[in-house]
Order: C-alpha cells, then structure tokens, then sequence
C-alpha cells in the first residue's frame, strides 16, 4: 500500500508531461493549418465580391491598416524593455524593443538584469522580471469568428500578468502553465514565480 | 558511527544536532540574500479598478482556487490551502516585473449614424482628444475596430465595419503606406491596426435585423 503512492506519482507526471506535450505540438498544428485555412478564405471571399462586378474600394484599403506581412500571426507588441531583453520567433532571436511585434509562438527572454513588457492585441498585459523565460503557444482575437484563446508558459523568472479581452469574452480558454502546475485565469491581475 | 547515535545518549545527539544547524543557517541566509524566495509560487492581486479576480492552479494531484487579493499558492502541489501574501514579499519577488508593466490601454467609442459612415456630432468633437491621447504615449500602438447592429446583411456588415473604420482612420489622421511605419503626422506608432468585427461583437446583445445604436461603432484603442 504504502508503495503505491510514489509509484503513481511517477507514473502520472511523465504522462502527464507527454500529453501536455502532444496538445501542444496539435495546438500548434491546428494553429497554423488554421491560419492558413483562414488566409484561403478571406482571398476566396474577396474575389467572390469582387467577380459580380460590385467591386467596392474596401479591398484595396485594408493595405493601410495591415503593415505587417502576416499580419494574423501578430499577437502583440513590446511595450517597455530595459537591460536585455530577447524575442525569439521563426528561427530568429532579436533584442527587444518597445513596438517590435510579438507573433504566436514566440519565446520571450530576459537577460539576469533584464526586464520586458508587451501588451497583446486583445488588451492582456505580461510583463517580465530578470531571469525569466516565456512562451506564446497559442493566441486567438477574432470574435467574428468565434476565435478566441491565450495559451502560455512561464518556464522560469517573474511575471506580472493583467488579462484582457480573451478572458473576459471567454475565461476558460485563458490557461497559463509552468512547469509544474496548469492556472486557469478568469481574470484579472496576477504575479507568477517559478524557480528552476 | 551509528553506535554514537543512540537516543537516550545527550552528548552526541547535541553534537548532531550543531553540525546540523550551520548549513540550515546558511541556507536561510541565502534565502534572505535572494529576496526572500522560496519556490515557485502565484499571487493573486487587486486589477487596476480595485477588483479582484478567481484563478484555479492544478497541479499534479490537486486543485486550489484563488479569489482574495493578495493570497498565494506553490505551485508543486504541496498546499492545499492559500496563503498570505504581504507586499514586502511581492515587492522583493515581483518589483521589476511590476515596473516593466506597460500602461493600460484606452479605449474610446465612436458612434455613427445608421447604415453610414457619418459620425454623431458628438463623437466628431471627441476626434481631438483621442488624437491627444494618441500622442501623449510614446511609440503608441492604435487598433480601430468597426461595428454594425444586426440590421442587414452580415457580410455587408463586415464590409460597413471595415468602411467605419477606415473613415475613422482617415479623421484621426493615422496612416501607414507602402510597409513604412504608421504615422500620425510627424509621430511615429508603434503599430496601426484598422479592422471590422461585423455584427459579431456587439456591445449590447440584439436578435438579428435589429437597428441599435449603441451597437453602431468604432472602438479606437490605445495602447
């Protein structure tokens, strides 16, 4: 009996880790089959309005408001940095600085006197004390079509988090991981520590 | 050695118990050094309108709700309980964190008469002062986001969104050309967004082909 309860623990933790693991990477598939899907249709739908010849001026504007090349993958901006600060995304690791775009998937780090902070597009807030690592796996803000979702982890360091529209259109679809543990966020303001 | 280790012998189990205490008081000592930390932990703290939210952590084998300001929790799954969290301690863990927090965004609502892009008078005196709040940040990021009522068409009304918000765009003076930066005169933003959610994200819930005014709007936010 008594050896019963370590044995299940041991079991259950590297499982657990797995399965964390293979929600991730489909989560990561599905995001980006998603994003794909999702481009494929807007074109489509662009030239159906376009064909009857009811051809408003709407399609040529949104350039103006689209700076950025794949501008859905965009799920915020640095804010603040002092000290250094990395953002690494698509293979590439660039320093930190305040309006440098954050997409889904992106690693956040700071330097042992570094600190960064970056509001998302939906209003949430995170922000980083020294030492501290963080990753976007999933992020969603299009209600119009019911797309809506943060998912994160903190692997090490402090983070100071204020959560936004996501959680308040639909708490349950803001989760926040560390190694050890899964926070569900129903709002609002909360300060994270994990120690390696 | 283990016969030196008896119970009921006093003179070695205080010898014991002394090469214990030196590391014990040097670990508590570094603990002190490092600002008090001891472990990963969460704290739920009072949002910015005084407000405090719920947060459930799991761990391996149990769960523990947060839903008082300033109670905490390990996050290994040792505590089944929250516990007290005073601000010396936040300020000595999460003081640089706190202060690399960006401001809160501002968000301002236009609105405009019905099936046109023409602003309510007054929504066009607020045009100055959401420009004034634009530049008073530094590399601002600004989002403008155009909604309809449910009156009408959906997909005409993603369209009218994005019209609404274009016009917006155009008021405000903010334009972004060519991959250039966004601009707002001379200022440069951080980052430009000028989007339409339809009928979709209304402010105020309606059945469909329903005229509503409130719903009829363009979200600026500033961020």
């Amino acid at each position: 009996m008594s050896g019963s309860i370590p044995r299940t623990r041991t079991d259950v933790t590297p499982r657990f880790r797995c399965v964390a693991r293979l929600c991730l990477a489909a989560a990561l598939i599905s995001a980006t089959g998603l994003a794909g899907a999702q481009g494929a249709g807007t074109a489509a739908a662009g030239e159906a309005t376009s064909a009857p010849g009811a051809a408003t001026p709407v399609s040529g504007r949104p350039a103006a408001g689209a700076p950025e090349r794949a501008p859905d993958t965009v799920a915020g901006h640095v804010k603040t940095v002092s000290g250094e600060a990395y953002v690494v995304q698509g293979g590439t690791r660039m320093r930190a600085e305040p309006g440098l775009p954050i997409h889904v998937g992106a690693v956040l780090r700071t330097g042992p006197d570094g600190t960064l902070g970056a509001t998302l597009k939906d209003n949430t807030r995170i922000a980083f004390g020294p030492g501290s690592e963080f990753r976007i796996e999933d992020f969603r803000y299009a209600p119009a079509e019911g797309r809506l979702g943060l998912a994160a982890t903190l692997l090490r360091g402090t983070l100071d988090f204020v959560s936004g529209i996501v959680t308040r259109l639909r708490p349950e679809s803001t989760v926040l991981r560390t190694p050890t543990s899964t926070v569900g966020i129903r709002g609002t303001h909360i300060l994270v520590k994990v120690d390696e | 050695m283990s016969a030196l280790l008896p119970l009921r012998a006093p003179a070695p189990w205080r010898r014991v118990a002394g090469a214990v205490r030196l590391p014990v008081a040097s670990l508590l000592a570094a603990l002190v050094v490092s600002g008090c930390s001891t472990g990963s932990y969460l704290v739920l703290v009072r949002d910015d309108d005084g407000r405090t939210g719920v947060v459930d952590v799991r761990t391996v084998d149990r769960s523990v709700r947060l839903d008082r300001a300033n109670t905490g929790v390990p996050l290994d799954g040792s505590a089944t309980e929250p516990f007290e969290v005073g601000e010396d301690r936040i300020r000595a863990d999460f003081g640089p964190a706190i202060a690399a927090r960006a401001a809160a965004p501002q968000t301002f609502l236009l609105y405009l008469e019905s099936g046109s892009t023409k602003l309510t008078p007054e929504s066009e005196q607020l045009i100055p002062r959401i420009v004034e709040a634009i530049r008073a940040r530094t590399l601002p990021g600004v989002s403008i986001i155009g909604h309809t009522d449910t009156a009408g068409d959906a997909r005409a009304n993603q369209r009218l969104g994005q019209e609404r918000a274009q016009l917006i765009a155009e008021h405000l003076g903010v334009v972004a050309r060519g991959g250039a930066p966004a601009r707002l005169g001379d200022l440069r933003l951080g980052d430009l967004t000028v989007t339409s959610h339809g009928e979709s994200n209304p402010l105020v819930r309606t059945p469909d082909n329903t005229p509503e005014a409130r719903n009829r709007r363009v979200e600026v936010t500033i961020r």
